[in-house]
């Protein structure tokens, strides 16, 4: 069959600059280029390329770049070049599309739509560099009152299990066998060393991680992949994945020819056979069955762990977050449309769910209004992309947010959204040996330090500028936000004022 | 002195070290110059052995004993006494390659430079260029490696020599007993 | 014998004639040399240390001793009136490889910033050693006494008495030292001139196809118009080289115009005294030359040690300490006799790495160095160039029948190596042009590698360091690796924290 597919991209060869070294050959796993020693100059392959832009990062002479097909679509605003190549692969392969990493579309992005307050004349802003700064937040349920002993100054009611952060961001949940455990490695060392968390996802903890497992959250999913009471034990955070941002409704599907020795052994799976995951978990059907799980979970840990749900941003996350409240879980988790994936069916990913921003604002106000909200944390990822999405997020009602793409950003991704083939060139969302030795978890993990470390200073400094010296006194103080360029019932969601509102 | 050291584990074969080398040995510190104007004279003195799987970047050891030193005739190959660095002087070299056939590594190697008297070459090897040459930062090799495979870093120190034990003086003698 | 030998003998008896292509020559040599300070008027009656000899042992020597003493006086004593400069570097020098001003071994300073006294020149010779009275007699009559004396000389020309009437004759030089090589230089050029004049081609003979003779034909053949290397053996270099090897090398040779005649010698130089330009070959023709080399072999300049009563074998008998049976006297170099380490058969190993080797140890051992290394059983590398051609060889080149000795061998088109392997472990080889990471198969013979467990295709590629096992590897290539890394270059308190925890 004839293919109508064209390429999606084209290599940018500065022919005055390359000299042959054959760095760019060596560094593309997809068999991109190739230095014809016959022709005497480096030729592409340009239907191979995915625009993961290693070979760009990695050219020692800065000779290439990667630029779109320069073929053009009919002018339509409608049958576009990108929707017919999709008709057309799909017409050659009857095949549901794949894609990876998150929503690509033209989605409005309520956070640049959000302004941050500022102090000026009638409260004093704080300079973080002179004055003590606290960005520490503890995760878990709060007691509506604590008894505390004036003297000793210790509290003497039993307060139920957190977990400490020292910084307000934590590391999403990424399996191993979705990234490579080098990309896992470097997270953990990360979390560590900025005292946080790395999630070890729905695929088990790898016995190399051990020794991380008091930065751990660790997930059970419903393929209750690697799940045992070490497991669970070992760990400082139990969370229980019902959907995930990028797919929800949708199981996960790790095919069988990714199932190497480690995996299998980490996911406690059969090597060779294909791991999974159910849509549902097949033993919930119900609040009350999900409050069954919940404390299975606690009796398991002694009730000394916290315990996360994590659900996905959909048309009724608010009663959902309630009912998830009620059922006994210390942390709720909302991941929003824009969140990442491995590998999901791009329609999916594309176009089910809802934004964060929204979801938030709404489950925050919805447990405020019922008044439990004290009775969980809130965390949320789905796109995070910097130290103001955070600030945003929490003066929305965000307890910490989770970040993914960003941390895998920092680690080499380039968002190419190729993850399901295997082959990823940064040695992140691959098992390949000679692929995932090129990221060396100390390198890994000194760029993620770097990066937190940066957006924590940004967040102080925000912080300071709002005259707010603790992040606790931020959480839902909508009224440091402002709304631009949005309509009434946005804003009404959202429960802030328009820009220039008192 | 500071070693460079290759960690398999994370070498992935680009050879950018091999490219960083030759830029740094070349005239004009131009990749791309080095490359295509200075072929015949600039030279990297790192090689990458394997391929994908499994390869290794390998340069002068700088060994404690070089048998290259020990095996030149001309006294061109030289140990610094003071940096440790091993290096040719090439001006003495009369390209008799005993340091080719001495170096366990496989280190050392001559190019003939063009004009050179009986189209003889002349050695070349790893000379640890940055601050192991007095310049600062790490040796380009190290500053190219993209995985961290090529690590620059002080050598484990060698163990003192047990000291010699002399006879105390009178003074620690006594000093000695006021202690006791 | 060959086509090649064939056409070689008859070039040299003059039955073809080429005429074209006669080399202009330098007319005159006017050279810098590195001459010696003269000898002070007094040489110092004691030293702590005597080195007889100055060149690779004696220098290697002298630098062991100052890193252990940096108090005892050191005194040298050589009968060449130069400051070391590499032996192997003659040759070079007359082919314009090297030049006068980088003759030197050492730096200028050198002697004197390592604080020892020198006496170089013929009357500074050591005539005599009482080994009882520790005392040196120089040829001028002075007599030194000494702490601890290295005899460090090397070794000197031999001809054997079958070459009739070479001795003081102008024209027939050896080619050990400078001095040799200056004056055959000298001769070549005056020879060439002449010969020029004369409307004819120069022609040098080399006598002895051993690696003195054939460097010695290499460099003048730059000069002369013709030169012929003459040996009485079916090979050149026969301890070195195998057959094979041999007809490799005698071929890239002739194609760079150096012309080896095999199986043939002189019998006799024709005439008695002065100049000689006839010689009667041991075929029974006779052959017109220019200039003659005599180059037939070398002998461990024993004499000194001789008669001081020292146990002589093949060559200096020395422990692995490389004292000899003398008290306080130690030898080092092409002197002495080592034990062959495949077949532990003693000879002397006259090669410039191995004085350099015995003269750091022996300066170790008489300067009481802590740990000081030892000289054990060895064997002989050999490294040699002419023009661009590069011929490596080491330990057992020529394994005797019947020993389970097998031989692998590899014919490129200029190129050829050859590989003898006992039980898998790599032997010796042979490699002409094939030198790529060559040290690598002497790092395989020095550690008795198995190579049937490494890849198969090794012997006939460059070798590589990926062909040594993981451990092996890395421990080749991390000598003195901080402890505190481990080895993917983690901090290893962190290795060890998070075992404590998972403890």
């Amino acid at each position: 069959m004839l293919d109508f597919t064209i390429p999606r991209y084209k290599v940018l060869r500065d022919p005055d600059l390359c000299i042959k070294c054959g760095v760019c050959e060596r560094s593309c796993a997809n068999e991109v280029h190739h230095v014809d020693m016959d022709l005497h100059r480096v030729v592409a392959q340009h239907e191979r390329c995915v625009n993961c832009q290693r070979c760009v990062t990695m050219c020692p002479t800065g000779a290439l770049a990667i630029t779109n097909w320069p073929q053009v679509g009919n002018g339509t605003n409608n049958w576009t070049l990108q929707v017919m190549q999709d008709v057309e692969k799909q017409a050659q392969t009857g095949g549901v599309i794949l894609s990876s990493m998150g929503n690509p579309k033209h989605y409005p992005i309520y956070w640049d739509h959000l302004l941050l307050n500022a102090s000026q004349v009638t409260n004093p802003s704080i300079d973080p560099l002179r004055e003590p700064m606290e960005t520490r937040v503890f995760l878990g349920a709060r007691p509506a009152r604590i008894k505390v002993d004036e003297r000793s100054h210790r509290v003497l009611s039993e307060l139920p299990p957190h977990i400490r952060l020292d910084v307000p961001v934590m590391f999403s949940a990424m399996s191993f066998g979705s990234i490579s455990l080098n990309a896992q490695k470097s997270l953990a060392i990360a979390a560590r060393e900025l005292g946080t968390y790395f999630n070890c996802g729905e695929g088990g903890l790898h016995s190399e991680l051990e020794g991380y497992g008091s930065n751990a959250v660790v997930q059970v999913a419903s393929g209750r992949f690697g799940v045992n009471t070490h497991y669970l034990q070992n760990s400082a955070m139990i969370e229980i994945k019902i959907g995930q941002g990028a797919k929800p409704g949708i199981g996960g599907h790790l095919p069988g020819e990714k199932i190497n020795a480690e995996v299998s052994r980490t996911r406690m799976i059969p090597q060779g056979t294909d791991a999974i995951s159910p849509a549902p978990h097949h033993d919930i059907y119900s609040i009350e069955d999900l409050r069954q799980l919940i404390f299975s979970l606690k009796e398991a840990t002694l009730y000394t762990k916290p315990v996360a749900v994590k659900v996905a941003a959909v048309h009724n996350v608010a009663a959902i977050a309630s009912g998830i409240a009620r059922a006994g879980a210390d942390v709720i988790v909302i991941d929003g449309f824009r969140g990442g994936t491995g590998a999901a069916p791009q329609r999916i990913r594309d176009s089910v769910g809802i934004p964060i921003e929204l979801a938030l604002a709404a489950t925050d106000q919805r447990l405020r209004d019922e008044g439990i909200r004290n009775k969980v944390s809130l965390v949320v990822g789905g796109s995070i992309r910097s130290s103001v999405d955070i600030v945003r997020a929490i003066a929305l009602g965000a307890d910490a947010c989770y970040i993914g793409s960003a941390a895998l950003i920092a680690l080499g991704c380039h968002q190419c959204q190729a993850c399901a083939q295997g082959k990823c060139n940064w040695g992140i969302a691959t098992q390949r040996a000679d692929l995932t030795k090129r990221l060396n978890p100390k390198i890994g993990a000194e760029r993620v330090v770097n990066l937190i470390e940066g957006w924590n200073h940004e967040i102080k400094e925000m912080m300071g500028g709002m005259g707010i010296n603790a992040i606790d006194s931020l959480r839902g103080n909508r009224l440091m936000l402002r709304g631009v360029d949005l309509n009434e019932k946005e804003l009404d969601i959202l429960g802030v004022k328009y820009a220039g509102e008192q | 002195m500071k070693r460079i050291y290759c960690l398999e584990d994370w070498c992935v074969n680009c050879r950018r070290c091999e490219v960083a080398c030759k830029t740094a040995h070349s005239v004009s510190h131009d990749t791309v110059k080095a490359y295509l104007l200075e072929g015949q004279t600039a030279f990297s003195r790192i090689h990458v052995e394997g391929g994908a799987e499994l390869s290794i970047s390998v340069n002068c050891r700088h060994c404690d004993n070089p048998r290259c030193v020990e095996g030149c005739i001309s006294g061109a190959m030289q140990k610094d006494p003071e940096t440790g660095v091993v290096f040719c002087d090439q001006s003495r070299c009369v390209g008799c390659g005993t340091c080719v056939a001495m170096c366990p590594y496989g280190c050392v190697e001559l190019h003939v430079l063009p004009g050179a008297p009986g189209k003889k070459g002349v050695a070349f090897k790893c000379d640890m260029c940055g601050d192991g040459k007095g310049s600062f930062g790490d040796p380009a090799c190290v500053a190219a490696c993209p995985s961290g495979a090529l690590i620059y870093v002080d050598e484990e120190p060698k163990p003192e020599p047990e000291p010699l034990e002399e006879e105390a003086t009178e003074e620690e003698t006594a000093e000695k007993e006021v202690l006791a | 014998m060959s086509q090649i030998q064939q056409n070689a003998l008859a070039q040299l008896l003059g039955l073809s004639a080429d005429e074209a292509g006669a080399k202009e020559p330098e007319t005159t040599l006017n050279l810098n040399l590195p001459l010696a300070p003269e000898p002070a008027e007094t040489l110092p009656q004691f030293a702590d240390y005597a080195i007889v000899g100055n060149s690779a042992a004696g220098i290697a020597a002298a630098e062991a001793i100052r890193k252990q003493d940096t108090e005892g006086t050191i005194l040298m004593l050589s009968k060449e009136p130069y400051l070391a400069y590499g032996k192997p570097l003659i040759s070079y020098l007359i082919e314009g490889k090297t030049d006068d001003a980088h003759l030197a071994y050492r730096d200028a300073s050198f002697y004197e910033r390592a604080n020892i006294t020198c006496a170089f020149g013929p009357e500074c010779e050591v005539v005599a050693l009482d080994a009882d009275q520790h005392v040196l007699a120089l040829a001028n009559g002075v007599r030194v006494q000494y702490g601890k004396c290295l005899l460090a000389v090397g070794s000197t020309p031999f001809v054997p008495r079958s070459i009739k009437n070479w001795r003081n004759r102008e024209n027939i030089h050896t080619f050990e030292c400078l001095d040799d090589a200056l004056a055959a230089w000298q001769d070549t050029v005056a020879a060439t001139e002449r010969a020029h004049a004369e409307g004819r081609k120069s022609r040098v003979i080399v006598v002895g196809g051993g690696l003195t003779g054939l460097k010695a034909a290499e460099a003048l053949s730059h000069i002369a118009d013709e030169a012929f290397v003459l040996t009485h053996g079916p090979r050149i270099m026969s301890k070195i080289l195998d057959a094979q090897g041999s007809e490799q090398l005698i071929e890239l040779l002739a194609e760079r115009g150096v012309t080896v005649v095999t199986n043939t010698s002189v019998d006799e130089f024709l005439g008695e005294e002065g100049p000689c330009h006839e010689a009667k070959l041991t075929e029974g023709s006779t052959i017109n030359f220019d200039v003659a080399i005599a180059a037939v072999g070398v002998r461990p300049a024993m004499g000194l040690a001789e008669q001081a009563g020292a146990e002589i074998g093949k060559g200096v008998v020395v422990d692995e300490t490389l004292a000899t049976t003398l008290a306080d006297v130690y030898a080092a170099g092409d002197m002495t006799q080592v034990v062959n380490a495949f077949d532990g058969s003693k000879r002397p190993l006259a090669l410039w790495t191995n004085a350099v080797r015995q003269g750091a140890i022996a300066g170790a051992q008489m300067a009481e160095t802590p740990n000081a290394p030892v000289y054990g059983p060895d064997y002989a590398e050999n490294i040699v160039d002419f023009f661009d051609i590069s011929v490596m060889t080491c330990g057992v080149v020529n394994p005797p029948e019947g020993e389970g000795f097998q031989t692998i061998a590899y014919q490129g088109k200029d190129s050829y190596a050859m590989f003898v392997t006992k039980d898998d472990v790599l032997m010796g080889y042979v490699l002409v042009n094939h030198p790529e990471r060559a040290g690598i198969y002497n790092a395989l013979i020095a550690h008795h590698v198995n190579i049937s467990e490494l890849d198969p295709d090794m012997l006939g590629r460059a070798p590589r360091n990926l062909d040594f096992d993981a451990e092996t590897r890395w421990n080749r290539l991390h000598e003195s690796y901080p402890t505190a890394l481990d080895r993917k270059g983690f901090a290893r308190e962190v290795a060890a924290l998070d075992a404590r925890e998972e403890a």
